[in-house]
């Protein structure tokens, strides 16, 4: 395998699994807890988070390193409060009603925790391409493990998926707040029993062979 | 007498039963970072609660200009991080001039209360409902004040929650949010 395709599988397994934003380092919870109650809330929120995250980090990225840490971040929440506004009137066009049955919980991904630290504890750390991937890869895993969440809840919820009944019992508590923290509590462990799994099985392939 | 009683039983209220962390989950990440240390909970409180109110009345001032504009919900947002940016600085300035040998072991709780869910959540939630300067900032305070004892109740029961008698999988986060969602199906069900 050449350098690139080591770094780019080890900024994917990073960005999905070991380092997932909200299944294993539990961070950015409550726009899933509170807001990603269905299929399209979810889809509708990691849009949001995606354009506002991905492009702010991008932007950022040309922030001089040599400013003091309090005015980066300023800027790095500026910028990102800046194209909330733009993506805002682009969701109002695209999903207006999921866009506002987000409420605050858009807004809120403005000072989400992969613009407020990752950027200066990983992502600027590296050089501009290949943080441009991680960056990419953590922000996509996010984004799809909202969906995920909001999938599963779709489905304990009203035992339907896209029209289609897939289970015979419905969970309707799950739709409140309480409900979501304690299904992502679940979620999570079983994400990381997995993961867990999977990277013990796979080192024991590598030591085999 | 009866008014003080009835202005500490809704300054209760406010803290438990409307406490932003169990019933709307703003600021929860802060929340599992600061439960950590138990001991930089009043520091993390004080700033969350100071970056909240004083941003509340700069809010409020700047709604003054743009809340009869067409595009005054739409800059809200900006308003909010300018509003925040401005305190954030004043803070440090002040520290540095007031308490400067405290300055190092201050600034970390500065930087980390200033854009953070739970200020910003608070601004958002105040323009929302629209109140009069004073109900902002009282909500402001309980949102300060909720976020300490949140922080508190998680604090007393974290090394239990991280301890190896949890399963790996359940261990650290997936337990700790599954003890917060318990706590606010507590608070649901006392709201009821």
């Amino acid at each position: 395998m050449s350098d690139k395709t080591i770094r780019l599988s080890s900024a994917h397994k990073e960005g999905f699994l070991t380092g997932n934003a909200l299944l294993s380092s539990g961070i950015i919870i409550a726009p899933a807890v509170a807001a990603a109650t269905d299929f399209m809330s979810a889809l509708a929120l990691s849009i949001v988070f995606c354009l506002v995250t991905y492009i702010t980090v991008a932007i950022c990225s040309f922030v001089p390193s040599k400013l003091v840490y309090t005015v980066r971040i300023i800027l790095y929440t500026l910028v990102a409060s800046m194209v909330y506004v733009l993506v805002r009137q682009l969701m109002l066009n695209l999903m207006p009603e999921e866009f506002l049955g987000l409420g605050i919980y858009a807004p809120l991904l403005i000072t989400n925790s992969l613009i407020t630290s990752k950027t200066e504890t990983k992502f600027y750390r590296r050089k501009r391409s290949y943080m441009l991937v991680l960056a990419g890869f953590y922000v996509l895993g996010y984004a799809s493990s909202i969906i995920l969440f909001g999938t599963i809840r779709n489905i304990l919820v009203s035992g339907t998926f896209l029209g289609y009944k897939i289970l015979p019992v419905t969970f309707p508590s799950l739709t409140t707040l309480y409900g979501g923290f304690i299904l992502l509590a679940l979620v999570s462990a079983l994400y990381r029993g997995l993961v867990s799994y999977a990277v013990r099985k796979g080192t024991r392939n590598d030591s085999l062979s | 007498m009866t008014a003080f009683l009835e202005i500490l039983m809704a300054a209760l209220a406010a803290i438990t039963l409307d406490n932003v962390i169990f019933t709307y989950a703003i600021g929860t990440s802060t929340l599992l970072e600061c439960a950590k240390k138990p001991k930089q909970l009043f520091s993390f409180g004080f700033f969350i609660t100071e970056f909240s109110v004083v941003a509340s009345i700069l809010v409020y001032v700047a709604e003054l200009f743009i809340k009869d504009t067409s595009w005054g919900e739409t800059v809200l947002p900006i308003v909010c991080i300018l509003a925040l940016s401005v305190v954030y600085i004043v803070t440090l300035l002040v520290i540095w001039f007031a308490a400067r040998k405290w300055f190092n072991s201050l600034k970390r709780y500065v930087h980390l209360s200033a854009f953070n869910c739970a200020a910003l959540g608070c601004l958002f939630m105040n323009s929302i409902n629209a109140g009069s300067l004073v109900q902002r900032i009282l909500f402001a305070l309980s949102i300060g004040i909720g976020f300490m004892l949140a922080t508190y109740l998680l604090s007393i029961n974290y090394k239990k929650l991280t301890s190896n008698e949890v399963p790996a999988a359940f261990r650290g986060f997936p337990v700790s949010v599954l003890y917060i969602g318990i706590i606010a199906m507590i608070i649901y069900v006392s709201k009821i």
